[in-house]
């Protein structure tokens, strides 16, 4: 990860804002300068809510380069409170506890540390709601 | 604008790690081979698919080093989209011949993946992720897949045993393909133990990487018939897009672009579903291929798992899916992968498939998928002598 993406990302990544389209209230998570849906520029940075409920999940065991000493770690789909879908680790939980878990919220951690430039990325993760 | 397009001649290597080859040599021998079969007739036109060799193998520019090494001088094109590059390269070569601009072309696929050790390669060809949204937690392309098959199977009440025999159906095809990586047979016990790659899917859900290369002539009928008395036709191509990741997809129980795709191309072919001898379809992981069963609309929404079990997909049965062994044993070179198919789909309609020949079959169907279904192309096969 370099500094200039680190930084481009951090908003999103710390406070978990998403893209509504004014014009047909679809709301993305991903980056968007146009709807998907209506093709509108008219786009607005909101706040996402900071809760919602896992719609699946899965148990990494055979990780990526870098994430071996994680292993294993929980990945979901979550559905936020207002339907806006976002990929994320669940942390705070046992891979076998994870089938009870549905409710979760958002908690703030390191992301990654890069190897060579000893960049460290912050952000979102998720963990059964307290 | 031509009438047809069709494959005039075919070359492949056998998948798998190829450590005295590079990324050249396989490129340069599926080329000839292909090239070799109907005496080198002249080519107007290279396309060569490759999802990843910058990260695989450190090498750009493979359009150029391409026609280096087949010393040629005409236009090359290197196509990139994941694991849909090969299909996608099908398509662009259809689309180049029906123009009327070009007349003859050299369509090959390769990648190299054996230059690091497999976890190596398994992460860097996970570039066909969104880096931002979902790399950034560590994710292979198998943890997405493996969403998608625990969505599946907690909605529709499945259990792994379906997933598992179509891998079991998939081997018992390689054994006597003898282009195939995995040329051993499994059964669902083996599936049962075998371990957990990303719960609930294990590591015979999973198609294995290899270094591999296969390619094709693509022609004018009318020019064809100049060098060759056996073609096979492209009956219809069509390609679709959905999102890049699974978070913006309406449904992650189906891929759009698969649907999209195949209709359109049975609309092109004028055919229906029916017409279809033999499917071919982006096994990559297996739910990925129960999911495209219901998709291209052989099995209803949520009942591919008893397609599979009851109905079956074998050779034997009333529609042979992948009767190669598909990636999950043929092995996926990746974005050589849907040149394989139709190469394979093009073996069968000349009834060169030696013992895994099928019986007299006149249409295919092939279906390529890029990422998690980002990309999907739909070929439509027919044979024409």
């Amino acid at each position: 990860m370099s500094a200039p993406e680190i930084w481009r990302n951090a908003k999103q990544r710390y406070n978990l804002t998403g893209y509504r389209c004014k014009k047909c209230g679809k709301t993305f998570f991903t980056k968007r300068i146009v709807c998907r849906k209506c093709k509108s520029k008219d786009l607005e940075e909101v706040l996402l809510p900071w809760e919602g409920a896992i719609e699946t999940y899965t148990v990494v065991r055979s990780p990526i380069d870098g994430y071996e000493t994680k292993v294993p770690y929980i990945i979901g789909l979550i559905k936020l409170k207002n339907g806006v879908r976002i990929l994320s680790e669940i942390v705070d939980c046992e891979p076998t506890e994870i089938e009870k878990t549905k409710e979760v919220e958002l908690v703030f951690r390191v992301l990654s540390k890069d190897k060579e430039k000893g960049l460290i990325t912050y952000g979102f993760k998720f963990r059964p709601k307290t | 604008m031509n009438d047809g397009v069709v494959i005039s001649s075919y070359g492949l290597l056998r998948v798998g790690e190829h450590w005295d080859k590079s990324l050249r040599d396989l490129i340069a021998e599926a080329s000839i081979n292909a090239l070799e079969k109907v005496e080198w007739p002249p080519v107007d036109k290279v396309l060569i698919a490759n999802a990843a060799s910058e990260v695989l193998t450190g090498q750009g520019n493979i359009s150029a080093l391409t026609a280096d090494q087949l010393g040629l001088d005409v236009p090359s094109v290197r196509i990139e989209a994941a694991d849909a590059s090969g299909g996608l390269a099908v398509h662009e070569a259809y689309l180049a011949v029906k123009s009327g601009v070009y007349k003859n072309i050299l369509v090959v696929g390769a990648e190299k993946v054996s230059e690091h050790v497999s976890a190596i390669s398994v992460h860097r060809s996970s570039i066909s992720l969104d880096k931002d949204y979902e790399l950034i937690y560590g994710t292979p392309v198998s943890s997405i897949y493996a969403l998608l098959m625990k969505a599946y199977m907690d909605k529709f009440k499945v259990s792994r045993e379906p997933f598992g025999q179509f891998a079991v159906e998939m081997h018992k095809n390689a054994v006597e393909n003898p282009y195939a990586q995995l040329r051993f047979p499994i059964d669902i016990r083996s599936y049962m133990e075998s371990p957990m790659v990303s719960d609930p899917l294990c590591l015979l859900d999973c198609s294995p990487l290899g270094d591999g290369a296969a390619a094709l002539i693509m022609s004018s009928m009318e020019y064809a018939k100049k060098f060759t008395d056996k073609y096979v036709e492209v009956a219809a191509s069509s390609a679709a897009s959905d999102a890049l990741s699974i978070m913006d997809r309406d449904s992650i129980l189906e891929f759009k672009a698969t649907k999209i795709a195949s209709e359109k191309a049975f609309k092109i072919a004028g055919l229906t579903r029916e017409k279809v001898d033999f499917l071919e379809i982006h096994d990559v992981y297996t739910v990925s291929a129960l999911i495209t069963l219901e998709d291209l609309g052989y099995a209803e929404k949520g009942a591919a798992h008893k397609y599979v079990m009851e109905r079956g997909v074998s050779r034997e049965g009333e529609l042979p899916v992948n009767p190669e062994g598909g990636l999950k044993a043929r092995g996926h070179p990746i974005g050589a992968t849907g040149i394989y198919q139709i190469v394979e789909a093009t073996m069968q309609l000349m009834e060169e498939a030696g013992s895994l020949q099928l019986n007299e079959p006149n249409v295919s169907l092939v279906q390529s998928m890029g990422g998690t279904g980002s990309t999907v192309i739909v070929n439509i096969l027919r044979k024409l002598f």
